[in-house]
């Protein structure tokens, strides 16, 4: 069993995507030998009640039962949020919720943040956060450009040591105060701008940081359709110090304890 | 959470079989270390940085990792005023890069960094280095602007020698339409330059360095004579096939610029042929090399 942590269908509305459909992801997974991905709606980030987008993405993934992993993009500065929270746990069976604040324009300090994330927690779903989805130094002039720094996210995780976190494309830059923070609270991070030979601008070093963590914390995650689908496999299989237990763990295991299924 | 040391998670010959067995990672239909093996490669832009330490024998090793069997390297100072990378910087750094070819003979090529606001200074240090065993120049770095007439000696320079010029493409900015470094060149530069020279050798650096890869294809399309390399730390799915959408394959170049995993992943994960890839990986690069005699066999 294998499963990628970081994946979208929707559209991306400055630049075309390839595979952005539950087929088009089958499509990868089946190249790749994946056998389920953790998905959202990138329509999500664009639409002011992110709800029907959750809706779009149960209805899209129906017909390949069992292959997706669903998460709820949840939106905590709009009302509602806690029924829509509730709908996509109870009736859509999501297991974990993506927040985009880049976009939806709320701060990290932001009570209401708080309290999505004890709800998610309640529900036993983790919140994961991107640190972008496409690199600023390209953005368009239509968007926003800006991006979700390890020192934003650090407090939250300081005052909410009980949430479990999954922080996609997150390696880089980290610092030795965020290390202190990451020993303590429950995150998870994906592969995704990783790096295993030389930690110059492409990443963190990976193997370091599991040193430091534990490898536990570690899922495989490739962030397609923006990313292209075999860095993250190229990140893993090259790693010669990784064993074969532990390579397991990343690509399955930890997974299933982040999510507890 | 429990840690784990590095030694830990070394491959190891002791667990028992049967436990390792049930703990194997999962099986897949695309073997990534058959892949990586099937394809030779050049890499046309990487660096040492001795300053920043990125060392010739760390990227050896990582060359080693993806079965990278030549790597093109230079120590561009990079700084944008275009007085401050002095000749004296210059030489330091271009002597850092010809004691790495002589540590690992055969493994690297060399790459002459100069700062074209010296333009005498330049000349003879590019003497200097392709004398020394240098095979081209790079990567020319935002002090000078490519199409600004300090330039222009130095593209007559690798004209005359038939050296390749690797120039930083500069389109990484927050904002496409206005350029963070005045001194950088960006691809609107370089398509003028191609007409001004077109017998020249001038590599686009990294496509997929920060900048609108999109914007960069889309400008040199119609500069037949501007290759681009293919490094940079942005993964984009498609960015390669639009690549050769635009410029066509012949005009693409395999590099990492330091990231090493995914340089060679975005080839293998391109909508191409096996011979296609071939060409990104080495041919293209070593037809390059052949006008100086200096091509692998």
């Amino acid at each position: 069993m294998s499963i990628d942590c970081h994946t979208y269908i929707g559209h991306w509305p400055f630049r075309q995507l390839r595979g952005n459909t539950p087929r088009g992801l089958v499509n990868y997974m089946e190249r790749f030998g994946i056998d389920r991905s953790m998905v959202a709606n990138i329509n999500g980030v664009f639409y002011k009640n992110t709800q029907p987008a959750n809706e779009e993405l149960a209805a899209a993934i129906k017909p390949f039962s069992g292959k997706f992993i669903p998460f709820a993009v949840i939106n905590p500065s709009y009302p509602g949020w806690q029924h829509d929270l509730e709908v996509c746990h109870e009736q859509f069976g999501m297991k974990g919720v993506r927040v985009y604040p880049q976009y939806h324009d709320y701060k990290l300090t932001d009570p209401r943040f708080e309290k999505l994330l004890d709800a998610a927690n309640t529900r036993n779903m983790p919140v994961a956060f991107s640190r972008w989805l496409e690199d600023s130094r390209q953005h368009s002039w239509m968007d926003i450009g800006g991006e979700l720094s390890l020192d934003d996210v650090v407090p939250v995780m300081a005052h909410n040591p009980g949430t479990f976190l999954l922080l996609n494309a997150y390696l880089y830059p980290m610092k030795d105060e965020h290390l202190r923070v990451f020993r303590e609270a429950r995150i998870y991070f994906d592969t995704v701008n990783a790096t295993i030979t030389i930690k110059a601008w492409s990443g963190y070093d990976i193997l370091g940081l599991m040193q430091a963590l534990g490898s536990e914390r570690f899922l495989f995650g490739s962030g397609y359709p923006f990313r292209d689908p075999v860095s993250a496999l190229v990140r893993l299989d090259i790693a010669k110090e990784l064993d074969q237990r532990t390579k397991a763990a990343i690509w399955n295991d930890n997974a299933r304890r982040l999510l507890r299924i | 959470m429990p840690t784990i040391n590095r030694r830990s998670f070394l491959v190891s010959t002791s667990l028992p079989s049967v436990a390792t067995a049930l703990q194997r990672p999962p099986a897949r239909g695309y073997d990534v270390l058959a892949e990586i093996r099937r394809y030779r490669k050049m890499d046309v832009h990487n660096h040492i940085f001795l300053d920043r330490g990125v060392t010739p024998s760390q990227v050896i090793a990582a060359a080693d990792r993806l079965e990278i069997q030549k790597v093109a390297i230079s120590m561009p100072r990079t700084t944008s005023k275009p007085e401050s990378a002095t000749p004296a910087a210059c030489r330091e750094a271009n002597g850092f890069v010809l004691q790495a070819m002589k540590d690992f003979p055969g493994r690297f090529l060399g790459q002459c960094f100069v700062n074209p606001y010296y333009e005498r200074e330049s000349l003879e240090e590019i003497t200097r280095c392709i004398d020394s065993g240098m095979v081209m120049l790079g990567e020319l770095y935002t002090q000078v602007r490519l199409t600004d007439p300090r330039y222009f000696p130095i593209i007559e320079k690798c004209i005359e020698l038939k050296a390749p010029l690797l120039v930083h493409g500069a389109d990484a900015r927050k904002d496409w339409r206005d350029p963070e470094r005045p001194g950088g060149s960006t691809a609107d530069d370089f398509a003028p330059i191609a007409a001004r020279y077109p017998e020249a050798v001038i590599i686009y650096g990294h496509i997929g360095g920060g900048g609108d890869w999109e914007l960069v294809c889309k400008a040199l399309r119609d500069a037949p004579s501007i290759y681009a390399d293919t490094s940079g730390s942005v993964t984009d799915e498609g960015m390669i096939d639009f690549a050769v959408q635009c410029l066509g394959v012949r005009r693409l170049l395999f590099a990492t610029d330091l990231s090493f995993e995914s340089g060679v992943a975005k080839i293998l994960a391109a909508k191409l042929t096996e011979a296609e890839r071939h060409q990104i990986f080495f041919d293209n690069f070593n037809e390059i090399l052949r006008k100086r005699g200096n091509h692998v066999h």
